[in-house]
């Protein structure tokens, strides 16, 4: 058991480190600019110089404000979006009124709601939250319909013999039953909420981020903090899809034998 | 034993399908006596599951009418247990609280429902399997808990739609007997559906042949062999051996019917 998931690393960071190897020896070759292309072990000194750094903003710092943001859109999006989504799995009128426009703004792209959010409520956390909040909302609206309405109706025909009510049927066999679909949503919206926020940091962060970080490092022409940012973006989604949701998925469903 | 239990008179069932109204069920007429074990044979797609589906309530006639103890079927109710061929367990939920959730929908507290499902636990033979989930069972097991499910609230009625058709062989033919062992102790009306005719014979007091579509009752075959049954004296049995032929052959031309009908090439 601890052997195998050894080796599922392994095998997963072979590849990532020749990728890193051969851009090493591109850079300490000299084939491309270097200035715009940096070197791995450069841009991890960077990382290293950025989580101590005294006269501004650490990595961490930055890290944890997009991680908050992220939570927190995530959060709203779930709390809604669950709630839309066992409406619109329930009742089909609903869902038949509704539907065409949540088809219609779900191909939206989140950063393209930043200009407007930037007009209406202004740069800052509001803005970054709320554009978070909506693309992650999608994802998560639509997968839990698509999970109520895929529950086999056998299942609620055996316990509405037993003599559930319709409460208890919803409570108890309509919403675990849906919980893959569930959890694919808020998947879907996890990933999704993570690159807006970052995104919408570069337009409208006021404080850090990121997003932030990265974008302003730009303008110094700083290559190496932008790919120590984005060495960052990567590593801390990864974390999180492989440890906590891993973890959840592990205890429910996958436990359950309702994902393989 | 003589008690009327199901009525059902001059039953019709239609479905509206893309290719305009199917009937499924046509003037059907059948009285199940209480703590009857009742079979029902026919061609596949003749309209059994429906039947069934009636009689728990899960689907309404189009005309006719259902009596459960001289009362009109309205919906789904605890007076009935159903057993599905795909045995449709509550995957997130551990063998004795799949089997306690329905004396939980009761009203019993959750300690009581789980200490009166270990009575079911035993009588399936499910002990040790208590706190598993249902995906790391066998097709035998799962159907077992899928029984004693249907038997933990105790209804009066069980109501079994192919129970055994997804098992293998030797499973089946051990389910078969163990049916009929916690029939004998737990006395029920119950109406199974197959389209195994040896299954049928096997296990029923009344075997009811259904026409093909839209389904009638063609014939009904009383089976008056001993109980207990088992395989290795029934299978054996002379009377079960003609019992089956007469079935058989009642079924015959329903089931050419239906080959000439839905199969033909
Ligand atoms: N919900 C439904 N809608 C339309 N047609 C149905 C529906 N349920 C069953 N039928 C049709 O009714 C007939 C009887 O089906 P069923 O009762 O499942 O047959 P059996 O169980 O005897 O194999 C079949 O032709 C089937 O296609
Ligand atoms: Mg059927």
């Amino acid at each position: 058991m601890k052997a195998r998931k050894i080796n599922k690393i392994l095998s997963f960071m072979a590849p990532l480190l020749l990728f890193f190897i051969i851009w090493q020896i591109v850079g300490v070759l000299d084939l491309m600019d270097t200035t715009l292309l940096s070197k791995p072990t450069k841009v991890f000194e960077r990382i290293i110089q950025l989580i101590q750094a005294t006269n501004k903003k650490t990595i961490i710092e930055h890290s944890a404000e997009s991680i908050t943001r992220t939570t927190i859109a995530l959060f709203l999006a779930t709390t809604i979006g669950c709630s839309l989504g066992i409406l619109l799995g329930l009742k089909k009128n609903i869902e038949e009124t509704l539907n065409p426009i949540i088809t219609f703004l779900m191909p939206i792209p989140g950063i393209a709601w930043a200009p407007l959010f930037i007009t209406w409520i202004g740069f800052g956390n509001p803005t970054i939250i709320s554009v978070g909040t909506l693309s992650a909302f999608f994802p998560i609206v639509y997968n839990t319909s698509l999970g109520i309405k895929s529950i086999n109706k056998q299942i609620i025909w055996s316990t509405s013999i037993m003599g559930a009510n319709r409460r208890k049927i919803i409570k108890d066999v309509i919403l675990p039953g849906s919980l893959p679909h569930i959890t694919t949503g808020f998947k879907l919206g996890l990933a999704r909420s993570w690159r807006t926020v970052i995104a919408v940091e570069m337009l409208a962060a006021t404080t850090g981020g990121l997003g932030y970080m990265v974008f302003d490092a730009r303008e110094y022409l700083d290559v190496t903090t932008v790919y120590a940012g984005i060495i960052l973006m990567a590593f801390l989604y990864l974390l999180v899809e492989n440890t906590l949701i891993k973890e959840l998925e592990n205890k429910t469903i996958k436990r359950w034998g309702m994902i393989t | 034993m003589d008690e009327l239990k199901i009525e059902i008179k001059n039953l019709t069932k239609s479905f509206m399908g893309g290719e305009g109204e199917v009937k499924a069920i046509e003037n059907l007429n059948l009285s199940i006596k209480e703590n009857e074990f009742t079979v029902l044979v026919g061609p596949s797609g003749c309209g059994k599951s429906t039947l069934l589906y009636m009689l728990a309530g899960f689907e309404k006639p189009t005309s006719g009418s259902i009596l459960l103890d001289n009362q009109i079927i309205k919906g789904p109710g605890p007076d009935r247990g159903f057993v599905f061929q795909d045995f449709v367990l509550y995957p997130w939920k551990t063998v004795v609280r799949n089997i306690s959730f329905g004396l939980e929908i009761q009203g019993f507290s959750q300690k009581e429902a789980i200490e009166k499902a270990k009575q079911k636990i035993n009588l399936l033979g499910l002990q040790g399997f208590e706190n598993a989930y249902p995906h790391t069972l066998s097709g035998g097991m799962k159907q077992r808990v899928g029984i004693a499910r249907a038997l933990a609230y105790n209804p009066k009625v069980l109501l079994m739609d192919e129970p055994f058709g997804s098992l293998d062989a030797q499973t089946r033919k051990l389910m078969q007997e163990e049916l009929l062992r916690i029939w004998n102790k737990e006395k029920k009306t119950v109406v199974f559906v197959t389209h195994s005719v040896i299954e049928a014979v096997f296990l029923a007091d009344r075997v009811v042949v259904l026409t093909d579509r839209p389904s009638r009752v063609k014939g009904i075959i009383d089976i008056h062999l001993d109980r207990p049954r088992d395989y290795e004296h029934t299978y054996t049995d002379e009377r079960y051996i003609e019992l089956r032929e007469k079935v058989l052959n009642i079924l015959k031309d329903e089931v050419i019917h239906h080959k000439q009908h839905y199969e033909s090439v």
